[in-house]
């Protein structure tokens, strides 16, 4: 494929998210990614077979014994000595792309724009909450204002930690069910009653990590909940309670700690763990954010407030955002949160606004050839991709 | 950030006309001037160009912004040139105001094709003064919005009807 332009319709984009979470990828033109795969790479060595090698920094494998696994199937099968790691955020850079996969041609675009279009809005405050960050991000007229984005790192994986902890101060082990081969049903709140598989091959450290933090994810996802005000101890007392099962076999119902855990998004003077009080919790990023904006824009900002990200699909997210947002703004600021709900959605609203931007015929004059990077070096991607 | 669509001369020439405010002595001709139009993306997706019969006449009769609010389709974008009458305590005055209609039932395909070439159009047209980003019924139905964009809070009326009832 020659880097000139392109005929019409008949061009196939990739288009790829990369987060800390999860990556989602696919082909152009289609409503929701074909591949949304966790952001780990399983490395081995000493092995013969070499599965597809993901972006890590740009160096191909040197050894021939070391393999990369990304597939989810392949990665959760314990096998010996498999460490798990995270790539280099840095995975799409432009060098990479042209250089070393020799990629025709090359886009970057800001996740924040792409989420605010397919919502059908060209000024808003984009509010993503993901795995490891928090971030506001303001978007006036198409471009991101770069000085006052505010990013918190309470997200995902602090609620994580939260949980980790909750567990231990339980006294309950966090047993990944690749270990365990059979289970008893115990009582409620019994310790649990399990066997371990024979013949386990000697994992890692990371690896096994990596597998008890599945467990808690799920737990995470299933039993948490935001409280609509401010913690309060009575109100949580009368929470409906939520069963939950561990794979081996650990049961409890759960109660105040649902919204226990979360309130540290919102609030986090009373959440373990933090040195100091200098974090901010969800509703003060979102106003700190956009107080850092010009005055004019600021009911633009807050008219259209879109909220994104695999964090904030925990019940009671939005209301308690929506609370939180109209106690702290002017009463005469026109607040409207935005928030799908679909979970495709939600997560993947910046790879389908990707995915349709690539696919418009229109478009195929904006992507950045071989050739011009050949001729303009790096900056041409830093003007032709505000 | 631009999605490459362009936009039509037509579209450009429509701008201009309804940005000069000629002293009129001819009655008739006042009255072929447009209040509002609407624009839409071609059929291939690859220009903006004026949507045919969806415009409405300073000469027309009826409250214009309430026909302007039933013209827009309720589920797909537009954008649009609304040519707002409204009076302050002091005086009465005439602006243009560029709306993008986005609402939240539109196909996600539709959105973004929009919010992302409303970059292109914006930018031909010169030295317009508000802008409106309308995502719902609700939002566009209520008057004050757009009187306070227009004028803040010393507008007292749009379109001859008073603001506060």
């Amino acid at each position: 494929m020659s880097g000139g332009v392109y005929g019409g319709d008949e061009v196939g984009a990739l288009v790829f998210d990369i987060g800390s979470y999860t990556v989602r990828a696919g082909y152009a033109g289609e409503d929701c990614p074909k591949a949304d795969f966790p952001t780990v790479i399983g490395v081995t060595l000493d092995r013969e077979d070499g599965s597809a090698p993901m972006e890590t920094d740009g160096e191909k494998p040197k050894q021939s014994g070391t393999a990369y696994y990304i597939d989810t199937n392949q990665l959760r099968v314990p096998r010996e000595q498999m460490e798990v790691m995270s790539p280099l955020k840095n995975g799409m850079s432009t060098s990479l792309m042209f250089e070393h996969y020799n990629i025709p041609a090359f886009f970057l675009c800001k996740t924040a724009v792409l989420s605010s279009f397919a919502n059908g809005r060209s000024t808003g405050l984009v509010l993503d909450s993901g795995a490891t960050h928090t971030t506001a991000i303001p978007v006036h007229d198409g471009y991101v204002l770069q000085q006052c984005i505010v990013k918190s790192p309470l997200a995902g994986d602090f609620m994580s930690m939260q949980c980790r902890e909750l567990f231990q101060d339980l006294s309950v082990e966090i047993v990944p069910p690749y270990i365990i081969a059979s289970k008893d049903p115990v009582r409620e709140g019994s310790p649990a009653s399990w066997k371990k598989k024979e013949k386990l091959p000697q994992v890692t450290r990371s690896w096994h990590n990596y597998m008890c933090n599945t467990v808690i994810q799920d737990f995470q996802a299933s039993v948490l909940q935001v409280s609509d005000s401010p913690y309060d101890e009575q109100v949580a007392a009368q929470m409906p309670t939520v069963h939950y099962e561990l794979p081996n076999g650990y049961n409890c119902d759960f109660g105040a700690e649902r919204l226990k855990i979360p309130e540290g998004l919102f609030d986090p003077s009373n959440a373990k763990g933090l040195s100091g009080n200098t974090m901010l919790g969800v509703g003060h990023v979102v106003t700190t954010s956009v107080g850092m904006c010009d005055i004019d824009i600021r009911p633009g900002l807050y008219g259209s407030v879109i909220v994104t990200g695999g964090n904030t699909l925990i019940q009671g997210f939005t209301d308690r955002l929506n609370r939180e947002l109209s106690q702290k703004t002017p009463p005469s600021m026109r607040l409207k949160l935005i928030a799908n709900n679909t979970t495709v959605e939600r997560r993947f609203s910046a790879w389908i606004g990707g995915s349709i931007l690539a696919s418009l015929g229109t478009f195929q004059q904006m992507w950045i050839s071989k050739q011009e990077y050949e001729e303009g070096g790096k900056q041409c991607v830093d003007r032709k991709c505000p | 950030m631009a999605s490459g669509v362009t936009v039509e001369e037509n579209v450009l020439t429509i701008f201009n006309e309804m940005k000069v405010r000629k002293a009129q002595a001819n009655e008739d001709e006042k009255k072929k001037r447009k209040k509002a139009v609407l624009f839409c993306l071609s059929e291939d997706k690859k220009k903006i160009i004026m949507e045919e019969g969806r415009e409405i006449l300073q000469g027309d009769e009826g409250d214009p912004y309430l026909k302007f609010v039933k013209m827009l389709p309720s589920d797909d974008c537009r954008y649009a040139l609304y040519d707002a009458t409204y009076e302050t305590k002091e005086t009465k005055k005439e602006d243009l105001v560029f709306i993008f209609w986005a609402p939240e039932c539109a196909p996600l395909k539709s959105k973004m094709i929009y919010a992302s070439s409303k970059d292109a159009i914006k930018k031909k047209f010169t030295g317009i003064k508000h802008e409106w980003q309308v995502n719902g019924l609700e939002d566009i139905k209520d008057r004050k919005t757009l009187a306070e964009k227009l004028g803040g809070s010393s507008v007292v009326s749009l379109e001859g009807k008073p603001l506060n009832d």
